[in-house]
């Protein structure tokens, strides 16, 4: 992770209109995904704004997520299927694009630089344009194997990539904020690795789980402790406010942190 | 409950007193002005009360202090039995991102920036002790 990133982490809060708040010099994003749909709308969203642009876009998912987000693409855009034969928009299978370059000791810079870095050149070639977006999950495959060494590795190879391909990156993670299993020390490191997190699609809905299981539990107390959470400084940057009191409850407030997050997940399933 | 306070800056120690005594009156403030003086007294800290300190519920600590700066004492805090699981709420005038994140790392609670806003101190400090309330009923 380059020294000049590591600080940079800023909240970006997604609208739902086709118009989003995605800083011009934002070059490596992360998105963390509860459900399959929303990360499909989210990607269509920032797919369709390079679209306008007349940028390439390339997708390196898993099967039942390219569907989607092409299916949530060509609900918005009625050339899609033509641009897809044309080579503007390709879509690679995540698995079989990241045994093209992984070795035993993780990614390899030199193959990855060949599968990836010729990936975006033909992209670019192929629409005639001067810039591509990606949308990748190959390192929430390695991170779903417990193989974060490899998964950040591999951000760093991106990271390089950017430098050098006029690439706008989006990465999805499917870290559960509000599972038992949720690690958050790797999250953090995942988010540091980026230059914007983008808060998840359901916010609101996080964000009145949260908050109602924070009364249940608290009380009174939950009115109060508000504004120490708000005006803590996370170690990695600001967060949306639903991620950042879950965070700080799993940090600072072990016994009723769990009842917490226990209560949230309920009401954040009752709120579908 | 009992705060102990590490600050050297004489006006962010009177407000600080200020807004526990308006918000929390009922909250003993113990105030030592520099990173030695905070090892010394959290070193002297006995559960059956036989001369020595009661157990804080919490630590409010500036970073920049004469002699031991708050790191060092945020560190030794840590590796002391009987230490390591009070909450130390940093309260600095510092929010570079370095700081921040040494101070996590060397095991502080929560990191909060110096507040000009006399209100807003005031709702941080009914954070603090709702915050230290909850960890003192945790550890029963």
């Amino acid at each position: 992770m380059p020294a000049t990133r590591s600080h940079e982490v800023q909240t970006h809060m997604v609208q739902a209109t086709a118009t989003t708040v995605i800083p011009e010099n934002a070059t490596h994003q992360v998105q963390f995904y509860d459900e399959p749909g929303a990360l499909a709308a989210s990607v269509a969203r920032f797919f369709a704004e390079g679209l306008a642009r007349g940028e390439a876009l390339i997708v390196v998912a898993t099967a039942p997520h390219r569907e989607a987000i092409l299916q949530a693409l060509c609900a918005a855009d009625a050339r899609c299927n033509d641009r897809v034969a044309s080579g503007q928009i390709v879509m690679l299978d995540a698995e079989a694009t990241l045994a093209r370059f992984m070795t035993p000791d993780g990614p390899d810079i030199v193959r990855f630089n060949e599968v990836i870095g010729g990936t975006v050149e033909s992209a670019l070639r192929n629409a005639g344009a001067t810039r591509a977006r990606a949308y990748g999950e190959m390192v929430d495959l390695l991170w779903r194997e417990g193989n974060l060494t490899s998964a950040l590795k591999l951000e760093g190879l991106w990271e390089r990539l950017l430098a050098t391909k006029p690439v706008h990156l989006l990465c999805g993670y499917g870290m559960r904020l509000l599972d038992p299993r949720f690690d958050a020390d790797a999250y953090s490191r995942t988010c540091e690795a980026h230059g914007h997190v983008m808060i998840a699609e359901d916010r609101e809905r996080l964000e009145t789980a949260v908050d109602r299981a924070m009364v249940d539990v608290l009380g009174g107390g939950a009115e109060s402790i508000r504004p120490l959470i708000g005006a803590t400084h996370h170690p990695y940057g600001r967060l949306g406010r639903a991620e950042g009191t879950i965070l700080w409850v799993r940090r600072n407030l072990a016994k009723q942190g769990e009842a917490i997050l226990d209560r949230a997940r309920q009401y954040y399933f009752q709120l579908a | 409950m009992l705060i102990l306070h590490v600050e050297d800056d004489p006006n962010d120690l009177f407000f600080v007193r200020r807004s526990f005594a308006q918000v929390r009156p009922d909250v003993e403030i113990t105030a030592v002005h520099d990173g030695e003086q905070a090892r010394t007294w959290l070193s002297g800290i006995t559960r059956t009360g036989d001369g020595g300190h009661p157990r804080p519920a919490l630590v409010l600590m500036d970073l920049k202090l004469p002699k031991l700066t708050g790191f060092e004492v945020l560190e030794w805090m840590r590796g002391q039995p009987g230490l390591e699981g009070i909450p130390v709420v940093i309260l600095s005038s510092s929010s570079e991102p370095a700081e921040i994140e040494k101070a996590y790392r060397l095991g502080a609670n929560a990191y909060l920036s110096k507040q000009p806003d006399l209100s807003e101190l005031g709702r941080l400090v009914q954070g603090i002790v709702t915050y230290a309330e909850a960890v003192e009923n945790r550890d029963d």
